[in-house]
């Protein structure tokens, strides 16, 4: 009977839990796991106007971004499938490939809104474990993601991402996020809030902010490049 | 009339829409244009109204797409142009589901991967009434077709079906000399255009491989007197074969683009044979992460043109873009060079976003194209180019 409840307390409290399962805990904290549509926020320090986008997500390489604000880049919708990404130009009428890097707005880049499941993309090694959280070093383990490293910080009890830097390959640090404002989305208290900072210019920051999310159903055509250069 | 017609019925609809509650996605832009010749007359002087609008009922997965244009022109008569004009550019209806989907109606396929004038981008032919190097794209004309894809995993393929062609639109005379269309069967002229892409998406690159039957988007021109001995150009077409294939590829900050088409048993100017085109643009642009809103990009073209005489022409073309102020003012410069013709080109553009929702361009284009080059339609064009628009 003892030993059953040691084991029982071992196991909720952490111990002995591999860094690729605790990812795949923080990555079902931050957005379900099947497809979903969100409404995202980006206020960033160098624009006085924010951005309005709507994410449709599927899996962790299908992403259909809407920009719906400001009316200057109304219709300037990006569209990333596996490591290829293609960009709606409205004057044009036309669906560009360009390359992953390009941001989406101030210092959030398409990756922050994008890539949410960490798991997948990056294989984990915990670098730090004390009482209240363990750090963990996310390596890409796949070409053209937009950081290389990624090194954050989850809540035990919780899972939840309290922070990350996002390093270059050289362990540079490139930018940092702090997730916050737990609150309800799509079913799980999930962060509402991220805040990215830039590491080099310390007065730029990007707030990225979710209104709204919700599971849904998205067939895969629905990110094909067919239907989106018709946008 | 048209104009006002068109203002009114956007009107009507977009109050009762609005009145009924429904769940539409409404947008559009008013303003002016005009391109002014430095020789001193208006190509275009014209206001416009442009709408859009896109319905996906709750209870059917199916998408309603709308997308109408009028204008006004102010100088209508030196260019033999309609006082006003009213022209449906999207009016279909699509379903996307696993497998795949469809889209039916009134549409735009684009094609290919390059910058610039792209022959790859056949699916609809183009007006070249009042064609601007500014802007390549909007001279579409939109086709009544059905365009069905199917997926599996990371290949591709789509077919497209446009039950009747049509003759481009071009310009009523090419350096003075007047252009007639030949009266030519319908059954050829209006036959069903169709074709095929098959692609794969993978690991970062992109492929497709195209087949299209259509007729020829490229005249064959010939020279006569008309009844009063004066000399005409009369255009002949014929329906041909296309087959291409492009490519892309990002690597890190850069883009790898490559078009490849050739035409089959396409009519010759200057020969009762046909005889094969190509065309070939291949190149790649770089937008480094660490400078904002800056491309630059280079491409070389190599092609075979329509003409008995024409050599191959070797050219080259670079585009450099930058944006400033988070994308609220833009410049954009394009230059083509050909090392075999007479043929030149260069835009320039600005774009300033102001009081959130206006916008005003100003460009410039100069082309100077040789007579074995079917540019020369455009040869001596030297013009500038504003536009303020109100988005909403």
């Amino acid at each position: 009977m003892w030993k059953i409840i040691l084991v029982l307390l071992w196991s909720s409290a952490g111990f002995g839990i591999s860094a690729g399962e605790i990812i795949k805990k923080t990555d079902q904290i931050r957005n379900p796991q099947t497809s979903f549509e969100m409404k995202v926020e980006v206020k960033s320090s160098e624009d006085s106007v924010p951005h309005l986008f709507s994410v449709f997500t599927k899996g962790n390489n299908k992403t259909l971004i809407e920009t719906l604000s400001p009316s200057r880049d109304k219709g300037r919708d990006l569209l990333m499938v596996g490591e290829n990404m293609w960009a709606y130009i409205p004057n044009l009428k036309r669906a560009v490939r360009v390359s992953l890097s390009q941001k989406l707005t101030g210092d959030a880049a398409n990756g922050d809104i994008s890539r949410m499941q960490w798991a997948e993309d990056y294989s984990a090694k915990i670098t730090k474990d004390d009482k209240k959280s363990w750090e963990l070093m996310l390596s890409a383990n796949k070409k053209g993601l937009t950081y290389e490293k990624i090194r954050v910080e989850v809540e035990k009890n919780t899972y939840r991402p309290v922070q990350a830097d996002y390093l270059s390959k050289d362990g540079k640090k490139l930018k940092s996020a702090v997730f916050t404002n737990y609150q309800k989305l799509a079913g799980e208290n999930r962060p509402s809030q991220i805040i990215i900072s830039d590491a080099v210019r310390k007065n730029q920051k990007s707030t990225i902010t979710i209104s709204e999310m919700k599971v849904k159903s998205l067939p895969n055509s629905y990110f094909s490049k067919e239907k989106f250069q018709n946008r | 009339m048209k104009f006002l017609t068109f203002i009114l019925a956007c009107y009507a609809f977009t109050h009762s829409v609005v009145q009924a509650q429904v769940d539409l996605e409404i947008a559009g832009e008013a303003g002016y244009e005009s391109r002014y010749r430095l020789t001193g007359d208006f190509d275009i002087s014209r206001t416009f109204v442009g709408i859009s609008s896109r319905y996906t009922p709750s209870v059917l997965p199916i998408e309603f797409k709308f997308e109408g244009w009028a204008w006004k022109n102010f100088s209508a008569q030196q260019n033999q142009l309609a006082e006003s004009e009213v022209s449906l550019r999207e009016l279909s209806i699509s379903q996307w589901l696993d497998w795949g989907g469809y889209r039916a109606g009134l549409q735009s396929v684009q094609w290919g991967e390059t910058f610039g004038y792209r022959p790859l981008d056949l699916v609809q032919t183009r007006n070249y009434r009042d064609y601007s190097f500014l802007d390549t794209t909007r001279s579409r004309i939109p086709v009544l077709a059905i365009n069905a894809t199917w997926m599996w995993e990371d290949f591709r393929g789509q077919l497209i079906f446009n039950p009747r062609s049509e003759r481009p639109i071009l310009s009523a005379t090419v350096n003075g000399v007047t252009i007639i269309n030949e009266e030519r069967d319908p059954s050829i002229l209006n036959s069903p255009e169709f074709g095929t892409k098959v692609g794969i998406t993978k690991e970062g690159y992109n492929l497709d491989l195209y087949w299209y039957r259509h007729l020829s988007r490229s005249p064959k021109l010939v020279s006569s007197l008309n009844s009063n001995a004066v000399p005409v150009l009369t255009t002949f077409y014929d329906q041909v074969h296309s087959t291409g294939g492009s490519f892309s590829m990002a690597i890190s900050d850069w883009v790898l683009r490559t078009d490849a088409l050739a035409t089959f048993n396409q009519p010759f100017t200057g020969s009762n044979q046909t005889q094969t085109t190509y065309s070939l643009t291949t190149g790649t642009d770089y937008s480094p992460s660490s400078i904002e809103g800056l491309t630059v990009g280079v491409q070389g073209h190599i092609d075979r043109y329509n003409i008995i005489g024409s050599p191959v022409n070797l050219a080259a073309s670079a585009l450099v873009r930058k944006a400033f102020l988070q994308g609220k003012l833009s410049f954009e410069g394009q230059v083509y060079q050909s090392l075999t013709l007479r043929d030149q080109w260069l835009t320039l553009q600005s774009r300033l976003f102001f009081l959130e929702q206006w916008e005003i361009q100003l460009g410039a284009e100069w082309v100077s194209a040789d007579p074995l080059s079917p540019f020369y339609f455009f040869d001596g064009v030297k013009r500038v180019s504003t536009e303020l628009t109100l988005r909403f």
